[in-house]
């Protein structure tokens, strides 16, 4: 190996190129490690990305996945047809939306069905953001859920104790 | 969506670490990437525009999750880390699991950082349009985060 010969006045030398391939030779050492594996142990359940982009669509556009071809004047009809209801709806019965009793009648049976027909797709994500700086105890519910019902529950869904340490 | 969705999932999945939290926070970034493509700027590469939302959305959603539980972002890791020997999607060995602890214990961007250029072998340059840091500052993340976990494995 040829060797530079340094302008110090200590009689010392270093291999051509040493400094200026210093950057790259650091870079290549720290970026594999004998020490830490490159394999992480996650997986994916089988099969997971391929309706991802269906399910998107659907949040995108409810009723809508890539794999339909909507025609533009079915839907320009249909909308004509659901703006004239709407109007002769709000004509006929302008006091017809749903008053705050009507909204107190609602038991949490009735919003859970209403949840679990798939009329709305709530995730984490949603739970969080929806009752983000909610406390609990805010929470006023007109069917309180017995005890055993919520142990059930936990048990049958295996609930870990993640959930449960965060009281 | 075909393109990044494996990729992106794999980014946010190393942030979040559940795969159904994985799932709902890619979910949102494709749905942010629709909604804002408009405003996409064309001087940039469309993987580092979606990267940097799928990073927001992952980071955005542990702090919430955290603030929904009253505690911090540190004590939410040790959680999710406690979780992971649940999971039934992760099938790692005992060092994998003192891999995923290490990371754990780093600062945010360390962490991030870490799994960039570790996993997914992003280009320093890349990484700097992504996370809006300069180069040389993640090369020093970079650095103090493999010796940290180094050192932690090696303490085994």
């Amino acid at each position: 190996m040829k060797r530079k010969v340094s302008k110090n006045k200590i009689d010392f030398s270093v291999p051509e190129n040493y400094f200026s391939d210093f950057d790259k030779r650091l870079e290549s050492s720290i970026s594999t490690s004998e020490v830490i594996p490159k394999a992480t142990g996650f997986t994916v359940p089988e099969g997971f990305l391929d309706d991802f982009e269906n399910r998107v669509w659907s949040q995108i556009d409810p009723g809508t996945t890539r794999d339909k071809t909507v025609k533009v004047r079915f839907l320009y009809a249909m909308s004509s047809i659901a703006a004239i209801l709407i109007l002769g709806f709000l004509l006929i019965k302008p006091a017809s939306t749903l008053t705050t009793e009507q909204a107190d009648e609602l038991t949490s049976f009735d919003i859970k069905t209403y949840i679990d027909d798939g009329f709305i797709n709530l995730n984490t994500y949603d739970i969080i953001d929806t009752f983000e700086g909610v406390s609990l105890e805010d929470i006023q519910m007109t069917d309180p859920i017995p005890r055993e019902e919520i142990i059930e529950y936990l048990n049958q869904n295996n609930v870990d104790n993640y959930t449960l340490t965060f009281e | 969506m075909e393109k990044y969705k494996e990729r992106l999932y794999w980014h946010i999945r190393r942030i979040v670490l559940d795969h159904d939290d994985a799932d709902d926070v890619l979910q949102n970034t494709f749905i942010k990437v629709y909604r804002n493509i408009q405003s996409f700027k064309e001087d940039s590469a469309i993987y580092t525009w979606m990267y940097r939302i799928a990073t927001n959305e992952a980071l955005s959603f542990l702090q919430k999750r955290a603030k929904f539980y009253d505690t911090t972002s540190q004590e939410l890791q040790q959680k999710m880390i406690e979780n992971i020997k649940a999971d039934e999607y992760f099938d790692g060995d005992e060092i994998q699991l003192k891999l995923q602890e290490a990371i754990s214990t780093l600062p945010e961007k360390q962490r991030i950082v870490f799994n960039m250029k570790y996993f997914e072998e992003l280009k320093y340059e890349d990484m700097s349009a992504i996370l809006e840091t300069s180069v040389g500052a993640l090369k020093a993340s970079y650095h103090h985060a493999v010796k940290k976990i180094e050192m932690q494995l090696t303490k085994l």
